[in-house]
Parts: structure tokens; sequence; C-alpha cells
């Protein structure tokens, strides 16, 4: 993922309220004062939770119709 | 390093297209990752040239994709084309009790009379819903707390001086043409707009324009102040102006949809 892909997605987390600035530095040593950290909000984790769900249901539909490569109903 | 020097340039140029707001927010960020990236690609030792192209293309298409797709351009297609619909759905029904009821006249359908109304319908609709859905979404918590760059129309002060110069533009001749000191001739095919005579119907509907245009440069404040999570009574100037506009096209809406009803509901000679 380049530049352009990258901050165009974090703009509408962060104008969606899914991702918020975070004031945690991971490590002082590897640390830029400019460096920007983001983290995941409440509102976040519940759409990601929707999401992996979203995505467990795809697998289990593919799994129930066998479309997997390896189990291609004959 | 020479050559670091000379894309970094570019990448920075490159970076000013992107939308202000999105400029503001994120420029400094970029050109930092560009850095960072254009470093690691250096000591891997892999080709610069796939990198700086590929990086350039990505970012070219990223600002394509904010000005079209989240950008101003697009938020205006929204405003119109959502504008456009309500007020054809409203118009919808009386068309189709126009053509249910009027269908053994032997008479054309009436588009005159029908854009009249969807016209009137959408200019009032785009007015108010701007000001109806971010009040809305305010009150759903999912307010924008980014700081919004004003222009001359969403500067409170400007857009009420051209609000204001909009709305005297047409009540002035208007007032004047009521109590007689514009003189009007009856004769021939006389075209009014706001009791003001006009020689053709172009002129008559640049000025009919004119409340609207009032109307809807009053209404951007207040858009923006319900955007950043203001009141709706932040300007309570713009917000007369709005209603008093919007009241006026509804109503003289409605009187026109009472005026035109037997003829929906099918009565002969109905005009």
């Amino acid at each position: 993922m380049g530049a352009g892909t990258l901050y165009g997605s974090l703009k509408r987390m962060l104008d969606s309220g899914l991702v918020k600035e975070s004031d945690k530095r991971v490590d002082p040593k590897m640390d830029d004062e400019r460096r920007i950290y983001y983290q995941i909000t409440a509102k976040g984790k519940k759409a990601l939770e929707a999401e992996l769900e979203r995505y467990k249901h795809i697998v289990s539909v593919a799994k129930e119709r066998k479309l997997f490569p390896n189990t291609y109903a004959i | 390093m020479q050559s670091k020097n000379v894309f970094y340039f570019l990448y920075k140029k490159l970076i000013t297209l992107y939308p202000k707001r999105f400029k503001e927010q994120f420029s400094e960020s970029m050109l930092q990752t560009f850095n960072d990236l254009y470093k690691e690609n250096q000591n891997t030792n892999q080709s610069s040239f796939k990198f700086i192209t590929w990086t350039f293309f990505e970012t070219t298409i990223g600002i394509i994709q904010e000005h079209l797709l989240y950008g101003g351009i697009m938020q205006t297609i929204k405003r119109f084309g959502l504008s456009a619909l309500i007020s054809f759905l409203l118009i919808l029904p009386f068309a189709v009790m126009e053509i249910v009821n009027r269908r053994n006249y032997n008479e054309d359908f009436p588009f005159a009379l029908f854009s009249f109304l969807w016209f009137n319908l959408f200019t009032v609709t785009l007015i108010l819903l701007p000001i109806a859905l971010n009040k809305w979404i305010k009150q759903n918590n999912t307010k924008s707390n980014l700081e919004q760059k004003q222009t001359l129309l969403t500067n409170p002060k400007s857009s009420l001086i051209i609000s204001a110069m909009l709305i005297l533009f047409i009540t002035v001749p208007s007032l004047l043409s009521f109590i007689g000191l514009i003189p009007s001739e009856t004769s021939g095919e006389s075209i009014f707009v706001f009791g003001i005579q006009v020689p053709s119907i172009f002129i008559a509907f640049v000025f009919y324009l004119f409340p609207i245009m009032a109307a809807y440069i009053a209404s951007t404040p207040i858009v923006r102040t319900l955007q950043s999570g203001g009141s709706l009574f932040a300007h309570p100037i713009h917000l007369v102006i709005v209603v008093v506009i919007s009241f006026l096209f509804t109503a003289g809406t409605i009187s026109f949809i009472i005026d035109q009803l037997p003829c929906f509901m099918g009565v002969q000679f109905c005009d």
C-alpha cells in the first residue's frame, strides 16, 4: 500500500471515528517527534468485529457450498 | 543523494494538489512516509525507477479520488442529485393523478406546469436538505470536528452581504414597481416576475434565481456551523433569510397545487 491509499483510508477512518490520534509512544529510542500514532476507538473495535463476523460468515458459506479449490463438488 | 532531493521536491509539489483540508492534515506525514520508503528502497538495492513510478502514480490516483469522491465536487453533485430526486418523488403523485384522471381529454401532458412545480420544490429542498441532514447527523453524534477553511461563500459576514445584495436586487425594483415608480406596459405578451416586467422568459428566469441564490448562500454558513458541531441558531439573520425565502417558495408551490388540483382530479376545462 502506497502513501496515497494509506492516508486516504486513514482520513476516512478518522472522519468516521474508527481511529484517533494517540499520545502513546511505542519506543522512545525509535521515536521521531514528528511521527503521529493512531489508535483504534471503541467504535472502530465494533466495526472491526462486525467486519470479521462478515468474513467468518462468507467463509462458512464458501465451506458449506464446497467452494474451496480442493473441495469442489463433483 | 541529488536524485533523492529532486524526487522529494517533486513529491512535495505533487502533494500540493490534494484538497486543502487533506493537505493540511497529512502532507507532512506523507512526505515523511515517502522519505522512509525511499531510504528503505535504497537500502534494499531495488530499482528506484519502479518505486518512484509506482509512488507517483499511486499518489496521483489518491489526489483524483480525494477530489472526485470525497471532495466538494461530489458533495455538490450528491446535494443536487438528492434534492432533484426528492422533488421528483413529491410531484410524482400529482403527475400520476394527471395522467390517470385526464387521459380521456386528448390533451398533452403539461410538462411546463410540472417542470415549474418540480423546480420550485427542488430549490426549497436544495436549501433546506443540507440543514436538515446536518442537524440530524449532529443529533446522532457523528459530527466532524475538523477545522473547516472559510471561503467567500462560507464566511458568515461575506455570505450575508452577498445574500442581502441579491435580495435587494430583486426587492427594490419590485417595490418601486408596486408603488408605481416603474411604469409597466401591459400590452402584448408581458412577463412579470415578482411584480417586475421583464422583456424575455430568460430574464424572468434569471430574476427568479436571485432569491434562490440568496437563500442558498445564506444557508452555507449554517450548514458549516452544524457540520462543526455548532448550533442551528448561530447565524440568526442567515436563518431568517433561509426560512422566509423557503416559506415563500413552499407557500407559492402549495397554493399553485391547490389551484391546479381540479385539473389533477380530472375536471374538464379546469384552467
